[in-house]
């Protein structure tokens, strides 16, 4: 297969990723003051744990670390 | 003449102006945000009527500092490295609950045997598990027990002693102090130092209202056991010579009567 194919199988493979929602935004959105920083009296009165949103988080990162990884090694 | 930016540019201008957060600053943020999340947890459980006060502090350290002296005033004393405000991160607190644990640790009883109050020597001085402990202790114990009375202390080993001093006997004192010695009293505000909790060498306790309440009935105790001991350390330096030997004649008659009528005690050479 040429090198033009392939390239291009690869961007529509990339393109048909749906994008990732993530909690942690939304959390960081509610939790957020009018300064944004962050408000402790919202933390409080949200109360969600916030560890699962993080985990989610770590995991998005960790997984996109990984297809970085990935596509770097087929440049070589 | 300025080359015009395309919207795409001005964007890109624009976004790094606002540096809009990475992942990792929302993580870092939020983890924080959950510690303080706890410990407001924390606080509305144990001490909801303080619960402004607590959190309307300066900082994290003035928060927690605020936190473990209206602990410590209804339920048990928590480590002082947060009654002084030096504590910096609510995971400090919310992780276990950081007790104050004043059991005995190997250096404490050290400097008993050195420089302790006569009291508490003369009540360390009872135990002799090692041959040859007795002669670690330096200080007023030698000044005020002339060596031939000292002597005449059997040479008796914590089991021993455990054996012929029973809390509820006449000597209650003697038998806490040989217990807090031994860790072996079934308090653990006695049988833990501090050195071991927070190295974690023993299972700590979680936030939870039981072991909370529990922790609680155990300091109540705690204190009368300390008290209880204090009272034999002052009865120990009112009369020191004369109470000593009233102790040396009393473990001698146990052990006659735990080795069914015979004397069979081993003075000191």
């Amino acid at each position: 297969m040429a090198e033009q194919e392939e390239i291009a199988r690869l961007v529509n493979a990339l393109k048909a990723v749906k994008p990732t929602h993530l909690s942690i935004i939304d959390i960081a959105w509610q939790v957020m003051g009018d300064d944004g920083n962050v408000d402790n009296n919202k933390v409080v009165a949200l109360g969600v744990n916030f560890d699962k949103a993080i985990k989610e988080a770590e995991a998005y990162i960790e997984q996109n670390r990984r297809v970085l990884q990935w596509l770097r090694s087929l440049l070589r | 003449m300025a080359q015009k930016s395309t919207p795409l540019e001005v964007l890109v201008q624009k976004l790094r102006q606002l540096r809009p957060p990475s992942i990792h600053t929302l993580i870092s943020t939020l983890e924080h945000a959950e510690s303080f999340r706890e410990f407001a947890a924390i606080v509305r459980e144990f001490l909801p009527e303080r619960e402004k006060e607590i959190l309307h502090g300066s900082s994290p350290g003035e928060q927690m500092m605020f936190f473990a002296r209206y602990f410590e005033e209804r339920y048990f004393p928590l480590s002082y490295y947060f009654a002084t405000g030096e504590a910096e991160e609510y995971d400090e607190l919310t992780r276990y609950i950081p007790a104050e644990f004043p059991g005995l640790s190997y250096d404490d009883y050290q400097s008993i045997l050195w420089d302790g109050r006569l009291g508490y020597q003369i009540l360390s001085f009872l135990i002799e598990d090692e041959p040859g402990y007795r002669g670690d202790f330096a200080g007023d114990i030698l000044d005020e027990i002339p060596e031939d009375i000292r002597n005449q202390l059997p040479a008796l080993d914590y089991q021993d002693l455990r054996e012929i001093f029973q809390t509820a006997g006449p000597y209650p004192g003697i038998a806490w102090w040989l217990r807090i010695r031994n860790c072996d009293t079934g308090n653990v505000f006695h049988d833990i130092c501090d050195e071991d909790y927070w190295q974690m060498n023993v299972p700590v306790f979680e936030w939870e209202r039981g072991e909370v309440e529990e922790l609680t009935r155990q300091w109540q105790r705690a204190e009368v056991i300390q008290n209880v001991v204090h009272e034999a350390a002052e009865w120990f330096e009112e009369k020191p010579v004369e109470r000593f030997l009233e102790v040396v004649n009393f473990i001698k008659g146990r052990l006659a009567e735990l080795n069914g009528g015979e004397n069979v005690t081993e003075e000191r050479a």
